[in-house]
């Protein structure tokens, strides 16, 4: 029994670090290679854990032999390109002029009810309103709407807007973020004043955010 | 690129690793084949064949440790469990004592022929 806790505790970080080397990629929407090493990594690491007469090695070599793979197959298709469509495939254009490829959702096995969902979780719930919808290869549908369905701009009313960065978060639960300030080219002077001005202490302040030095955000800390 | 070189140098060191253990347990096969066929050919001339079973054993000993990282201890085990025979059939000079040397000897070769990527193997 212990074995197995003790296996399980030292695969639990070795998928960790697997994932991480795999990247930020892994996380987010998975590409059909990254899908396949996710469902082999999840079915591998568990025969070690499961039967102790199968040695750790013959868990932790096939983890790290396709991790190493899929990052060196992922590097390779960033610069070959038939490599890239051999491994990911390619987008495929479903809506266009704002008619539908019948032949394309045929052939990527889309139906009605596919289409209107994925457009429906685009906030579009009119056919009529889009332009342009895109298969991905992550299998997302992205879809650009007809500009007369697009919300109106500053361009549009003629407006001068002045583009800016978003907020940062430069305290979260009485922690200073130094990264945030040296990204908003602040210091902690700044920042103490701030907070004195405000009549709090830094450890009583539950959010703060910035996206310069005079336009910020000070949330305190509820007293229980 | 820095995933990259990681990558690269955790394959590289899987590889190596592998065709590392690949010649580990060629090496130890060879040598328990080698005391095998040393202790048939002593005991058929009818000498005392203690001494090469007592090097068999230790040998085995000071190997299993490292095969049972190599491979599943349910075909490493077996081949302990053969060997810890063999002191008591030496010392009895029992009639038992060859054909239990030329399990340990195919069991050894089996483990060994496991490791090599052959086709059958692999498929």
């Amino acid at each position: 029994m212990l074995i197995v806790i003790i296996r399980a505790f030292i695969l639990y970080f070795v998928i960790i670090l697997a994932v991480r080397l795999m990247g930020k990629r892994q996380i987010g929407e998975l590409q059909p290679s990254e899908l396949v090493v996710t469902l082999l990594l999840s079915n591998i690491a568990t025969l070690p854990v499961e039967d102790i007469s199968i040695p750790m090695t013959m868990g932790l070599v096939p983890i790290f032999t396709l991790v190493s793979i899929d990052v060196i197959v992922s590097c390779l298709t960033l610069r070959f390109r038939g490599l890239r469509r051999a491994v990911s495939g390619s987008a495929k254009i479903i809506i266009s002029g704002g008619k539908i490829d019948q032949h394309v959702m045929r052939e990527l096995r889309f139906t009605t009810d596919d289409l209107m969902a994925a457009l429906r979780s685009q906030q579009i719930f009119d056919l009529n309103e889009v332009q342009l919808a895109v298969a991905e290869t992550t299998g997302t549908i992205s879809v650009y709407p007809k500009k007369s369905a697009q919300p109106v701009t500053c361009e549009d009313m003629s407006i001068k807007c002045e583009n800016t960065d978003p907020p940062v978060m430069v305290i979260a639960d009485g922690e200073v973020s130094k990264a945030a300030l040296r990204y908003l080219d602040l210091d902690e002077k700044w920042l103490d004043s701030v907070i004195k001005a405000k009549g709090t202490t830094v450890e009583n302040v539950f959010i703060m955010t910035a996206e310069n030095g005079s336009t910020y955000t000070i949330i305190e800390r509820e007293k229980n | 690129m820095k995933r990259l070189y990681i990558s690269i140098i955790m394959l590289a060191a899987v590889i190596s690793g592998g065709i590392a253990s690949v010649v580990y347990i060629e090496h130890a096969d060879d040598r328990i084949q080698y005391l095998g066929a040393q202790i048939r050919e002593e005991y058929s001339r009818g000498e005392d064949v203690t001494d090469d079973v007592a090097k068999l054993c230790r040998f085995w000993e000071e190997h299993y440790l490292v095969m049972c990282f190599i491979d599943n201890s349910n075909d490493i085990s077996p081949i302990s469990a053969e060997i810890s025979r063999l002191p008591e059939l030496a010392e009895q000079r029992s009639e038992d004592l060859i054909p239990q040397v030329d399990c340990v000897c195919y069991l050894s070769g089996k483990l060994n022929d496991k490791q090599f990527p052959y086709i059958h193997s692999v498929l």
